[in-house]
C-alpha cells in the first residue's frame, strides 16, 4: 500500500464521529491533568484506562495517547504560573516561565510553550508516521531470538538511559518482570507468585499497579502538605500573547533544536519527555550567546524544553506500534491497554491493523490542532482550574481510582490490591526508586518469557543462539557495550566526586 | 550535621532488592525448572531473582562508599503517617462498604477518610464534597455508563 492509501484510511478513521469524540475527550482530560499539579498522565491513564474497555481498540488508543500528549501540553501552564509543574516533563519550564511571568509576560511565555508544543509535536507525528511502517517492515523477518534480544536491548535501554539512577531502574525493570509473570502460567499451567490467592490467577490488572505506585503512593505523599495556590485568577488577555519580534527571533530555532533533540530521544525505549526537556535545556544554554540570561525569564528556556517533550511523546510511539517495546512508561501503559484488547503489539500492528496505526497518526494531527485552540483562546479556563485546592482534588481522584479499579471485575479484592500497591509505591519512593521502568517489565514479562522459551526451543538447549544469529547478536551486543559504556562513566564520575572532596 | 550521615535509606534499597531477588530465586526453585531446551515456569523467575542479587549488592556498595555528603544535604522525603493512614483507611472502607451497601455509600465514606488527610478537618465542606462526588459518580458511572454496580444496597 502506498501513502496516499494509508493516509486516505487514516483521514476516514480519525474523522469518523466517535474517533473525533475520544480526541477531543483525551486530549480535553489531558490538558486537565497537566494544569493541575498533583496528578500526572501516568496515574490519569490508570485510571481512565478501564473505562476505555467498552470503547473499540482504535477509539481507546486514541483517547489514551491524547490525555499523554495533552498533558505535555498543559503541563507547562501551572509551571508559568504557579512555578509548580503540573506534570514531569514541564519541571524545566518554570526555569524561565515563571520569571517570565513575574516581569508580566506569562501571555507571551504561554503563547510560545503552544505554539513550539504544536511544532514540536507535528514534526513527531511526521517522524511517526516515515519511520514506524519502515522499522515494522524490517522487524518483519525477526524470529524468536531476535525478538528476545530486542527485548533485552529496549529494557536495558529503559533502565539505564532513564531518569535516576541506573542501578535502581535495573532494580525497578527486573521487579516489573517478576511481577508481570504473576498468575499462571500458560505453557505449563503452574501458578507462581499467588501467595496462596486465587484472585491472582490471571496475572495482576496494569491498572491496579500504575494507579496503585503512581496515583495512590503520589496522594500518600502529598496529601496534607500541598499549599493551596495562593494565585488570584488573573485574565490572559489574547493582547498580552503577542510576543515582540525578538521574541521571535529567538524562539524559532530554539523550538527547531528542541524538536530535534525531543524526536530523537522519544524513540529510544525508556527515555521519555521529561528526560528530553532537561537535555533540550542544557543545550540551548551552551547555545545561548548570553548564557546568563537563563534562570531569568529567557524565551528560549521555554520554547525549546516544551518542543522537544511533545515531539518525544509522539515519537515515542515509533518503537511501541513498529515493534512493540514502549518508547516510556506511559506508551506502555498503553501497549498493556492494547493487549487487554487482544490486539498483539509487535511488527505486524501495522500490516494487520492498518487503520488503527494511521488512525492513530491522524488523530493526532487533529489532536495537536484542538489543543492549539484549548490553550490558546481557551486558556482562562485553566488558569481557573489552577484555584481549586488540593484538599478538594485528593479525594475526587481517589474515588476515581476505586471506582475504575473495581469495574476491572466488579472485585473490592482488586481495590484492596491497590492499597498494597500503593504502599509498596510510597515504600520505593521513599528509597528513592522512580518506579516508572517497573512498567516496561511489566508489560514485556509474558513476551520475553516466551520468547526465550522459544528460542531455546528451536536452538535445541544452545543458548548461545541469541550470538549466532546476526541480527540477534547485534542487539544484545548493543545491550552489553551500552551497559559497559554507562557503567565506565559512572564509575569515573565516582572517581572524579572523591577526589573533589 | 558534620562528617557523613548515613545513608540510611540507600542501605534500605539495596537489601530491599537483594530480599526480592532471594525470595523469588526461592519461591521459583518450587516450581519445574525444566531443561534448556524446554524450559519450566522456574526458570525464568530464577534467573530474575539470581539477576537483581548483583544489583542489590551494588547498590549496597554505592551506598557504602559514596563520597561524603556535605552537610545540610538531607534530601529525604520525610514520612508523615498521616495522609498514608487517611489513604489506606480511604481504599479499605470503599472496598469493605461497596459490597454490603453500594456505590454512593462507599464512595461518600471514602472520601469523608481521604479528607483525613488534611490536617485541618473541615466537616462541612468535606460533607458536601463527598456527598456530590457520590452523586456525580453515580451519574456517570451508573447512569450514563451503565456499569453494573449497585448505588445503594441494603
Amino acid at each position: 500500500m502506498d501513502l496516499f492509501s494509508n493516509l486516505a484510511l487514516g483521514f476516514e478513521t480519525a474523522f469518523s464521529v466517535s474517533a473525533l469524540l475520544y480526541c477531543f475527550v483525551g486530549v480535553t482530560v489531558g490538558t486537565f491533568i497537566g494544569v493541575l499539579p498533583g496528578i500526572g498522565p501516568l496515574a490519569a491513564i490508570g485510571m481512565l484506562l478501564p473505562l476505555t474497555f467498552y470503547a473499540p481498540p482504535t477509539e481507546a488508543l486514541i483517547m489514551l495517547a491524547g490525555i499523554y500528549y495533552g498533558s505535555q501540553y498543559g503541563g507547562s501552564t501551572a509551571s508559568i504560573l504557579l512555578n509548580v509543574p503540573g506534570t514531569a516533563g514541564a519541571a524545566v519550564t518554570c526555569l524561565d516561565g515563571y520569571p517570565m511571568a513575574r516581569q508580566g509576560r506569562a501571555g507571551v511565555a504561554l503563547f510560545v510553550t503552544t505554539i513550539a508544543s504544536f511544532v514540536g509535536g507535528i514534526v513527531g507525528v511526521i517522524i511517526l508516521a516515515a519511520f514506524a511502517p519502515l522499522l515494522a517492515r524490517f522487524a518483519l523477518s525477526f524470529g524468536s531470538p531476535e525478538y528476545f534480544s530486542l527485548m533485552v536491548l529496549g529494557l536495558i535501554m529503559a533502565a539505564l538511559v532513564g531518569e535516576g539512577s541506573q542501578l535502581r531502574s535495573l532494580a525497578m525493570v527486573l521487579f516489573g518482570l517478576l511481577i508481570g509473570i504473576v498468575g499462571t502460567d500458560v505453557s505449563t499451567g503452574q501458578s507462581r507468585f499467588m501467595f496462596g490467592w486465587n484472585e491472582l490467577s490471571e496475572g495482576i490488572n496494569l491498572v491496579i499497579i500504575a494507579t496503585g505506585l503512581f496515583g495512590v503512593a503520589e496522594i500518600m505523599a502529598n496529601a496534607g502538605r500541598m499549599r493551596d495556590p495562593t494565585m488570584r485568577p488573573t485574565d490572559i488577555s489574547l493582547r498580552s500573547m503577542i510576543p515582540t519580534r525578538d521574541d521571535l527571533r529567538r524562539s524559532w530555532p530554539a523550538t527547531l533544536r528542541g524538536t530535534a533533540i525531543g524526536s530523537a530521544i522519544g524513540v529510544l525505549p525508556g527515555a521519555g519527555a521529561a528526560l528530553s526537556t532537561f537535555i533540550a535545556y542544557a543545550v540551548e544554554k551552551r547555545a545561548a550567546d548570553d548564557p546568563s540570561r537563563f534562570g531569568k525569564g529567557a524565551v528560549e528556556g521555554v520554547a525549546a524544553p516544551e518542543a522537544s517533550n511533545n515531539a518525544a511523546a509522539q515519537t515515542a510511539f515509533v518503537p511501541t506500534l513498529s515493534l512493540g517495546i514502549p518508547g516510556d512508561a506511559i506508551v506502555a501503559l498503553m501497549l498493556g491497554a492494547l493487549i487487554i484488547h487482544g490486539v498483539v503489539p509487535g511488527p505486524r500492528l501495522i500490516v494487520d491493523n492498518p487503520e488503527m496505526f494511521w488512525g492513530l497518526t491522524v488523530s493526532f494531527l487533529i489532536g495537536n490542532a484542538l489543543l492549539v485552540i484549548l490553550n490558546l483562546p481557551l486558556v482562562g479556563i485553566w488558569v481557573r482550574m489552577l484555584l481549586i485546592p488540593y484538599r478538594m482534588l485528593f479525594p475526587s481522584i481517589l474515588v476515581f481510582i476505586c471506582i475504575g479499579v473495581y469495574s476491572l471485575n466488579f472485585s473490592s479484592f482488586d481495590v484492596a490490591l491497590v492499597i498494597v500497591f500503593g504502599l509498596v509505591g510510597y515504600g520505593l519512593r521513599l528509597m528513592k526508586f522512580s518506579p516508572a521502568p517497573l512498567l516496561l517489565g511489566l508489560v514485556l514479562a509474558p513476551l520475553l518469557e516466551q520468547n526465550l522459551r522459544r528460542s531455546l526451543l528451536i536452538a535445541r538447549g544452545d543458548p548461545t543462539i541469541f550470538f549466532q544469529r546476526p541480527i540477534s547478536a547485534v542487539l544484545l551486543g548493543g545491550a552489553v557495550v551500552l551497559a559497559i559504556v554507562i557503567a565506565r562513566s559512572e564509575l569515573k564520575k565516582r572517581r572524579l566526586a572523591r577526589k573533589a572532596t | 550535621m558534620i562528617g557523613r550521615e548515613l545513608p540510611l535509606r540507600d542501605y534500605c534499597a539495596g537489601l530491599f532488592v537483594i530480599l526480592v531477588g532471594a525470595y523469588a530465586v526461592w519461591e521459583a526453585s518450587h516450581y519445574p525448572f525444566g531443561s534448556l531446551q524446554a524450559i519450566g515456569s522456574g526458570f525464568f523467575p530464577v534467573m530474575l531473582g539470581l539477576l537483581a542479587l548483583p544489583i542489590g549488592v551494588a547498590i549496597l556498595w554505592e551506598a557504602a562508599t559514596r563520597p561524603a555528603a556535605p552537610s545540610g544535604e538531607a534530601d529525604d522525603e520525610k514520612v508523615e503517617l498521616r495522609p498514608i493512614l487517611a489513604v489506606t483507611g480511604a481504599l479499605l472502607a470503599f472496598t469493605l462498604v461497596i459490597d454490603r451497601a453500594g456505590l454512593a455509600p462507599a464512595i461518600f465514606a471514602a472520601a469523608v477518610l481521604a479528607s483525613l488527610a488534611e490536617r485541618e478537618f473541615r466537616p462541612v465542606s468535606v460533607a458536601v464534597l463527598a456527598a456530590g462526588l457520590a452523586a456525580i459518580c453515580a451519574a456517570i458511572f451508573v447512569y450514563a455508563l451503565k456499569l453494573p454496580i449497585q448505588i445503594f444496597a441494603w
